[in-house]
């Protein structure tokens, strides 16, 4: 019994001892490029990733690219570390469909592919208007874009305040209105607002209504509203990275302390 | 119904045992003669004759077919004086006895008939292992608190994943796979301060019965294991009660009898969080949380008898805004909470029957209070009616006839409130099951068979699920017992969140959705054990458990929707030393688990991230001093797997207004294809118990000394890169050597 027992221990140690699977790994190039609606150079930033021994460098000048819409191609060409950009202005509007390709001769070559989101307003608030947490935050709906991303600039600091707030452009709200988009309260609003008593701030409130690539790029790892995470599929093949656009709305308001202009609600309990 | 059951015994009573008219048969209750609390599992038996059994766990006991005469009947249970009386049976009668024990500390050396060798003899009970009031508290204890589970995760078998993690996971099963039950009620999510404490005070707790596998047709619902927890019933005798403060934590316990019964009440109350938060200046946040567990037994006759028990936990965290209070608040309550009122009754001697009706409630909120504007408000729930019956008849001597029904009602939600938003996600689940059990002892004391069927229907798609089992136990000599066990076990309801996080605050729960088949287990589990002498036992356990259509969250979800649930199929397999020592100069035991656990999705296999091929527990406890008492408990385990990082690329973002932001993005290898370095750690338990009393006061003084050699074990890796560009990899260890004091003053 005592020699049996032993003998299956040592069996078990035996079969408990294992080396953990190898993982292999191969760089692969990493591209970074967003388009804006306007007239400017495309900017691309193109590196690579690094297994955990490299180190990384912050230099990659070989890439070659090439952007092409419709019957116009661009190349933007290497500036200083990894950024590339084109010599002249591109013409980027709304519903136009981008193509990239970036090739190195080390790494496999990444195609992308995006659409630029249509156009939107902002109904409310308007420039110059003052508002608070109270206040709601109207919107057109931009027909074909994934989602919308909002920050505020606080000119009275000069800071940019990234609130991450990606709202996604579908229906999962019970009162949705498929010509608009209605934030009921401006809450985040809380985190700039004035002490009581305190004149109202400037801010800038920036919205950017986002592809498919870019969306899902900045949720990678986050949250959007309705507590879903979103898969990191930025619908880039053969590299890692994002290659997307945007139509950015800014609105200039004054933010107004709300406690000191409004009475106490009484609230059920 | 009464007069039906009433008839339903009579008939079988006539169709078995006391028809025959020259036998008899003996039956009883066996209780505690200071407290009058039953003792379950004590050893019965009429001396030279072979005819013996154990008691129920609400101390019931029946002995039938036993030939007329007179007999010296004995019973026995560790650490109460064996009782030895002589009794006559007459033919076609049934004498009804009424025992009581006396408590005695077991003296050193002493031969005694346990509670486990009664089991071990009389019961087809495999991966079985209860723990009674005295082992539960001997474990060196974390802040000063005694934790039932983390005694439970001492056990052959069950590991944790982290120093901070109370969840259960066992052979190869994850923490949803439990059913844990207190006094019936079942308990959803079983932790308290984000898992790192269970919702149950142990000095309430008369005992735990930890099914690890191959559990009866009785329960159901879950693919792996039953926690079966039950409190005791009180003090039916004298008022007594006891309070202890430990670094953590403030707790109190009162008993004491009542008309026709007893009762017990317990709380406990944390403070050290918001001390130690007031202590490092932290503003605007606050935490704490509180148990209370009660019972009321209600004993109008000796065949009847009423208990009500209850539980309330509940966690409390909120903050606010410190500079301005009344801009902004949040609150979030979540907890426990529980009735279940039972009714014992004994029909005739050889019908046994325990009705239950449980209500169980988990619940969060999660309230944001902007004073002067809407609130946000958040809630789930999961309220769950039973009814349960389980009845037990004894038609012949041979055989020990279980059977019963269960049905539960569960309502399960969340909505999510702010302005005029209104989000629900209400669910449903009624699942109905009913039983039947039969313990055939076709060889006397030496081979029973024990075959069961549960049918399971679930509401959820409506489906059937016959669930079989059968149980087997050969004793080819006195002192040896070879068990095996095989079953079907299903599962209809699971959790949406990952386990993988190192701290979580409660599990999701959900019905399996419609259009997905029940996650279902099969396992084939062979043991053998040997009582090497009256105070060392020697398991020996191997199982094979085979997972289909498990529903497995998304690999980095925190949480993933019922809609994207992954489809995983599995096994785990394992083997189990366990050597126990009940009795002697040193009591403790050794427990061993050698665990293999494998997942399939979508054509990935893995193996999960607890995963722990070797885990050995060592827990040892003796009196060094009169009145001091030393236990020790050193746990090795092999590593975890977890997701390891293969690379790393520069990760921008382009902010609104200009700027970018950069990160790092970290790839990681396969999933949970890492592994962590080994787990070791000592604890050390000290306790004196004052010998003059201070006035009606016993004082015991504790002193509990967590990772005694402060190894650093790894609770995570987290990367960075540096400024010169290399990737670094960190480490955040787990408990540091962490002592703690305390008293205790018992009246």
């Amino acid at each position: 019994m005592r020699y049996g027992t032993i003998l299956l221990i040592t069996l078990l140690l035996l079969l408990g001892c294992e080396t953990p699977p190898g993982e292999k790994f191969a760089p692969q190039l990493v591209l970074h490029c967003l388009l804006h609606t306007g007239i400017a150079p495309i900017r691309a930033n193109v590196n690579r990733s690094y297994k955990v021994d490299e180190p990384y460098n912050p230099v990659f000048p070989d890439a070659s690219i090439r952007v092409w819409s419709r019957n116009q191609e661009w190349q933007p060409s290497y500036i200083t570390e990894d950024l590339y950009q084109t010599r002249e202005s591109v013409p980027v509007n709304e519903g136009d469909t981008f193509h990239i390709i970036v090739a190195h001769p080390d790494f496999d070559t990444v195609i992308g592919r995006t659409v630029v989101p249509s156009g939107f307003d902002i109904e409310f608030p308007h420039p110059g208007d003052t508002v608070s947490i109270n206040d709601s935050m109207v919107w057109t709906r931009s027909q074909n874009c994934r989602g919308y991303y909002m920050a505020f600039h606080r000119i009275e600091f000069g800071d940019t305040f990234y609130i991450d707030l990606l709202i996604p452009n579908d229906s999962f709200a019970p009162n949705y209105d498929s010509s608009r988009v209605k934030l009921a309260r401006m809450f985040f609003l809380y985190l700039v607002a004035p002490p009581p008593d305190s004149p109202p701030k400037p801010c800038t409130l920036h919205l950017w209504a986002l592809d498919t690539n870019y969306f899902n790029y900045v949720a990678a790892g986050g949250l959007v509203a309705g507590g879903q995470t979103v898969p990191d599929s930025t619908r880039l093949s053969g590299g890692l990275g994002v290659f997307g656009s945007a139509v950015e709305r800014p609105v200039p308001v004054f933010v107004r302390a709300d406690t000191a202009l409004l009475p106490p609600r009484r609230k059920p309990r | 119904m009464h007069f039906s059951l009433k008839l339903l015994s009579l008939g079988l009573g006539l169709a078995f045992g006391l028809s025959s008219g020259i036998t008899g048969a003996i039956n009883g209750f066996v209780r505690d003669k200071s407290s009058g609390e039953p003792l379950g599992y004590a050893n019965v038996e009429l001396k030279n004759t072979g005819i013996g059994t154990v008691t129920n766990a609400k101390g019931y006991f029946y002995l039938g077919d036993v030939p007329a005469g007179e007999y010296q009947l004995e019973v026995s249970f560790i650490g109460y004086e064996n009782l030895k009386m002589k009794v006559t049976v007459s033919s076609g009668k049934v004498l009804t006895l009424s025992l009581e024990l006396k408590p005695e500390p077991v003296p050193v050396g002493e031969v005694k008939v346990t509670a486990e060798r009664a089991r071990f003899e009389r019961e087809v009970e495999i991966s079985a292992t209860r723990l009674d009031t005295r082992q539960l508290v001997i474990i060196p204890r974390l802040g000063g608190e005694v934790d039932l589970f983390r005694t439970v995760q001492l056990l052959p078998g069950v590991i944790t994943v982290s120093d901070f993690s109370n969840k259960l996971y066992i052979r190869g099963g994850s923490p949803d796979q439990n059913l844990i039950l207190l006094d019936g009620i079942t308990v959803y999510n079983p932790s308290h301060l984000f898992g790192i404490f269970s919702p149950f005070v142990p000095e309430a707790v008369s005992d735990v019965t930890l099914f690890a596998g191959g559990f009866g047709a009785k329960y159901g619902g879950r693919l792996s294991s039953v926690l079966d927890v039950t409190t005791r019933e009180g003090n039916s005798k004298a008022y007594t009660g006891s309070g202890s403060v430990s670094v953590i934590a403030a707790k109190a316990i009162a008993e004491g009898p009542l008309p026709y019964g007893s009762f017990l009440i317990a709380g406990r109350r944390t403070y050290l969080p918001d001390l130690i938060l007031k202590a490092f200046d932290v503003e605007g946040l606050g935490y704490y949380f509180y148990d209370l567990m009660g019972k009321v037994n209600y004993l109008p006759a000796e065949n009847y008898s009423f208990s009500l028990a209850g539980l309330a936990a509940e966690d409390v965290l909120s903050f606010w805004d410190p500079s301005n209070p009344n801009t902004f608040k949040a609150r979030l309550p979540w907890g426990n909470r529980g009735i279940s009122l039972k009714w014992n009754a004994i029909f005739t001697p050889i019908f046994y029957s325990e009705m239950m009706f449980a209500w169980s409630n988990f619940f969060s909120r999660f309230d944001v209070d902007f004073v002067n504007t809407s609130d946000i408000t958040m809630k789930t729930d999961l309220t769950s009616w039973t009814l349960k019956a389980d009845f037990t008849a004894y038609p012949a001597d041979q055989h020990t006839l279980s059977m019963g029904l269960e049905a539960q009602a569960n309502w399960m939600g969340m909505n999510i409130k702010f302005d005029t938003f209104n989000l629900n996600f209400p669910d449903t689940l009624f699942p109905l099951a009913v039983y039947l059990e039969d313990k055939w002892e076709i060889l006397p004391e030496k081979l029973f068979l024990k075959p069961g069927l549960r049918i399971s229907y679930y509401s959820n798609g409506n489906r059937f699920e016959p669930e079989p089992r059968l149980g087997i136990k050969f004793r080819p000599e006195k002192n040896t017992a070879l068990n095996l066990s095989i079953g079907r076990f299903t599962q209809p309801l699971v959790t949406l969140n990952s386990t993988e996080p190192i701290l979580s605050i409660y599990d999701v729960w959900v019905p399996v959705p419609e259009n997905r088949k029940t996650p279902t287990a099969y396992h084939y589990i062979a043991g053998i054990e040997h009582w090497l002498n009256p105070q060392l036992i020697l398991q020996l356990e191997t199982y094979y458990k085979d997972y289909d259509n498990l529903l497995e969250t998304r690999y980095g979800d925190f949480f993933t929707p019922p809609e994207s649930l992954l489809t995983a199929d599995g096994y785990s397999a394992g083997a189990e030393l366990l050597l126990r020592k009940t009795a002697g100069k040193i009591n403790g035991w050794l427990a061993y688990s050698f665990m293999w656990t494998r997942r399939s999705i979508q054509g990935e296999t893995y193996f999960p991230h607890y995963d722990r091929r070797h885990n050995l527990n060592l827990v040892a406890s003796t009196q060094i001093l009169p009145y001091l008492d030393l236990t020790l408990r050193w746990t090795l385990g092999s590593g975890l797997p977890y997701a390891g990082i293969v690379g790393y690329y520069p990760k921008q973002i382009e902010k609104p207004g200009g700027g970018t932001e950069h990160r790092w993005e970290f790839i990681s290898g396969s999933r949970d294809a890492f592994r962590y370095p080994i787990y070791h750690r000592l604890d050390l338990g000290l306790e004196t118990t004052v010998p003059q009393r201070l006035g009606k006061f016993e004082l015991s003084f504790f002193l509990d000394v967590i990772n005694l050699y402060n190894a650093r074990n790894v609770l995570l890796y987290y990367w960075d890169v540096s400024p010169s560009g290399l990737l670094e990899r960190h480490q955040v260890n787990m408990l540091p050597i962490l002592p703690t004091l305390g008293f205790r003053a018992k009246f």
